[in-house]
């Protein structure tokens, strides 16, 4: 059976197609434009895209090979990228692995049956690095990777319901276009275009993707405006208010007009505003402070991503820092505290993932947790209260 | 204005969001702390998750009693 779906589907089939001539014996089946399930699970068949490549057409030519909208391939990536390397990992493994269209060996030149184990090796690894990876939100370890996965998953898959359903209940007559292929090849151009006009999918209406995106800008530019002229607002508002719009959206989408697009949309400010609200500030880079007296020590030293260095080695009224209590967080990279003699310092210190080194005392792993207690009872107390989601922590004396 | 027969992964969805960012304002002005917050996700899932089991039966329940000879013949046309 033939299916049409939109143009741009159509043209990304009879690119297939041609590929197929190249790569494999597939173009004889008469099946059409679809590819089959068969075809997907015979993985020798992968190409990396000539055509639709961003980087190495990994996405592209996976997307052909799925048959899904590349886009979303590489949405997952990305995601998968962010959470513990997994995107990366896989991405990397295509690269290397699968051949370019056209060619039968990849770049590091190994046989159909390798090439095979090592995708499944480096599909094993990045589910290990996700499943290995929790996100924080407000103290709660909980596998957003594993929902944000499964929910773009769903959405790949409702597409793909949504467009069959669309075009399976018109059965082909003479007259429509969609019978036309049997005698017709489908890249005929006074054909496509017929062909592919897009059947009523779903629920009709206006599409609403154009004045929620145009409410964002409002809503977003209006919030920096008051963060200029007002107050300051956290830097998680963002994503919030962004969240907002598109959560009210698609409620009004859920009667009237259509929605896509909107909700992959949302799930990007998701995780927006899961990453910048476990942060108090957005800053990047180097943060290194050496105060010479308690006074100049801040309460808090804030990092998104970069190096935070504290050396209180220079402090010469320690016992003004009795009592006090200093929060280091960084989100990913590094924290380093020097501490001197004659201060007796506590740590509690966390790692979403990485190496804590607290006076020599060294752990790692993912959701490591460690504690040093203050010993000595002369010298003045400082409790330092230490986060890093993704990186390493060290304390050290002087 | 026209509506649409119930699109229930929009409803889902949008539900979904407003939770996670009624979640984040009440963590952000200190309403909950991280103990609550923990408990808040899974329990927002299960909440949104509900009422898209729920909207679905209805939208199913609505549709069947519908389906007489000259619905279908329209639905083809």
């Amino acid at each position: 059976m033939v299916r049409w779906r939109s143009e741009r589907h159509d043209r990304g089939m009879s690119e297939s197609q041609q590929t197929s001539i190249e790569s494999g014996p597939v173009a004889d089946t008469g099946r059409g434009p679809r590819v089959s399930g068969e075809q997907m699970r015979d993985v020798s068949r992968l190409r990396r895209s000539r055509t639709d490549r961003k980087i190495a057409g990994v996405a592209g030519g996976l997307a052909r090979h799925l048959d899904i909208d590349p886009t979303l391939i590489r949405v997952v990536l990305v995601v998968l990228a962010l959470f513990g390397g997994a995107g990366a990992v896989l991405y990397g493994a295509a690269w290397l692995l699968v051949p370019d269209e056209g060619r039968s060996e990849g770049v590091l030149g190994t046989s159909t049956e390798t090439r095979t184990i090592g995708l499944v090796i480096a599909l094993i690894v990045a589910a290990a690095l996700l499943l290995g990876d929790g996100w924080w939100f407000g103290g709660l370890t909980f596998p957003w990777p594993l929902l944000v996965l499964g929910l773009v998953l769903y959405l790949v898959l409702r597409n793909r319901g949504t467009s069959a359903a669309a075009t399976a209940p018109t059965p082909p007559t003479p007259e429509t276009p969609e019978a036309a292929p049997t005698g017709t090849p489908p890249t005929d151009p006074s054909l496509a275009p017929s062909a592919s006009t897009p059947a009523p999918r779903g629920p009709r209406g206006p599409t609403l993707l154009g004045i929620t995106t145009a409410c964002l800008l409002v809503v977003l530019g209006g919030l920096g405006i008051y963060e200029l002229a007002i107050a300051d607002v956290p830097i998680a508002a963002y994503p919030a208010a962004a969240l907002t719009v598109i959560g009210v959206a698609l409620l009004v989408g859920a009667w009237v007009g259509r929605v896509g697009g909107l909700i992959v949309l949302g799930l990007v400010a998701t995780v927006a505003l899961v990453v910048t609200a476990a942060s108090p500030t957005l800053r990047f880079g180097e943060l290194e402070d050496r105060p010479v007296s308690a006074a100049d020590v801040e309460a808090q030293y804030a990092m998104t991503a970069g190096r935070t260095v504290l050396d209180l080695s220079g402090v010469e009224d320690l016992e003004a820092l009795d009592g006090r209590t200093i929060e280091l967080d960084n989100r990913l990279g590094e924290i380093v505290v020097v501490v001197p003699d004659g201060l007796d310092v506590s740590v509690d210190a966390y790692a979403q993932a990485g190496q804590l080194d607290l006076f020599g005392q060294i752990r790692d792993g993912s959701s490591v947790d460690h504690t040093v207690m203050a010993t000595d009872d002369t010298d003045p107390d400082l409790s330092l209260d230490i986060s890093v989601g993704f990186g390493h922590v060290e304390v050290r004396t002087s | 204005m026209r509506t649409h027969p119930l699109d229930v992964t929009a409803l889902v969805f949008g539900l979904t969001f407003l939770g996670i960012v009624t979640g984040w304002a009440l963590f952000e002005v200190d309403l909950i702390d991280a103990d609550a917050s923990a408990w808040f996700l899974p329990l927002l899932l299960v909440g949104t998750g509900l009422v898209g089991i729920v909207a679905w039966s209805a939208k199913a329940a609505v549709r069947r009693p519908r389906r007489s000879p000259d619905d279908t013949k329209h639905l083809h046309s």
